[in-house]
């Protein structure tokens, strides 16, 4: 069993974006989205889906999670102050690798796409990238790229 | 004088660099160390995005020397440590008004190159 948490906005957004890589999804009586993706009859990789707060049990996931994804509609700037104060409680309690992604949705995107293809590196452990919530393969590159990172950190 | 820039930081940093605005509010807040932190994190965003948007044509040599030529102007102009070359590392310390004045104007030009490389992509 492996752990990774996606930290996003309240709403459907997140159940979207955790079905777009997950065949199942759960939502627990806390409100929390669980998502898994079968890898093999060994190995299932679970999903959290959680809002901007700290009342997830990172205490109990944070340690062992593989690393999390912080996503943020990237014209709303309350989610970005909210995406923001994720990123800077969680980077400070865990050493885990990280990706931010910004949603810029139906919009275009606001630089030239080759100016932020793949990513762009915060870290040897962090990345940013744009993103489109509604097509899930666009989703699915957020969390290559946070596996890729995974990968590199072996 | 090392201090790890945050993670929150960086993403201001980036995101600002990408909208082209809201780069100076972003420097003011910051403490010294932080600012040359910032300075080294900008400078590598605009080597990235020079490279990305130029390819070949991305002046690194000429944009390195016209931030060295913004640093020696200004200590010509009067520089509290009397060096001829302006070195923000060396000053954070016994001079970080002065480094921080030397290093906004350095980040801040970064920043106008980022924007040139962003939005006028086929200009030489």
């Amino acid at each position: 069993m492996a752990e990774i948490v996606v930290v996003g906005p309240e709403g459907d957004g997140k159940g979207a974006f955790l079905h777009s890589f997950c065949p199942i999804l759960h939502e627990t009586e806390a409100g929390i989205l669980l998502g898994e993706m079968p890898i093999n009859r060994e190995l299932v990789l679970y999903c959290y889906g959680i809002g901007y707060d700290r009342s997830f049990a990172w205490d109990l996931v944070g340690r062992k999670m593989l690393g999390y994804l912080l996503c943020f509609n990237w014209f709303d700037e309350e989610a970005y102050a909210a995406c923001r104060e994720m990123v800077t409680f969680a980077s400070s309690s865990f050493a885990a690798p990280f990706v931010i992604a910004a949603d810029h949705g139906l919009q275009p995107l606001p630089v030239p796409e080759s100016a932020v293809r793949p990513h762009i590196a915060l870290s040897s452990s962090a990345r940013f990238l744009f993103y489109q919530g509604h097509k899930p393969a666009s989703v699915r590159k957020v969390v290559t790229t946070l596996l890729d990172l995974l990968l590199e950190k072996l | 004088m090392i201090m790890a820039l945050p993670y929150s930081t960086k993403l201001d940093l980036l995101r600002a660099l990408l909208c082209g605005v809201g780069l100076q509010e972003q420097l003011e807040a910051l403490p010294p160390a932080g600012l040359l932190e910032a300075h080294r994190f900008v400078w590598e965003k605009t080597v990235e995005f020079g490279i990305k948007m130029r390819g070949r044509r991305f002046p690194q040599e000429e944009l390195q020397m016209a931030l060295r030529a913004r640093g020696d102007l200004k200590a010509a102009k009067g520089c509290p440590a009397q060096l001829r070359q302006c070195r923000l590392q060396e000053c954070a310390e016994h001079h970080p008004e002065c480094m921080r004045e030397a290093a906004m104007e350095q980040i801040l030009a970064m920043g106008a190159a980022v924007s040139e490389y962003l939005h006028r992509p086929d200009a030489l």
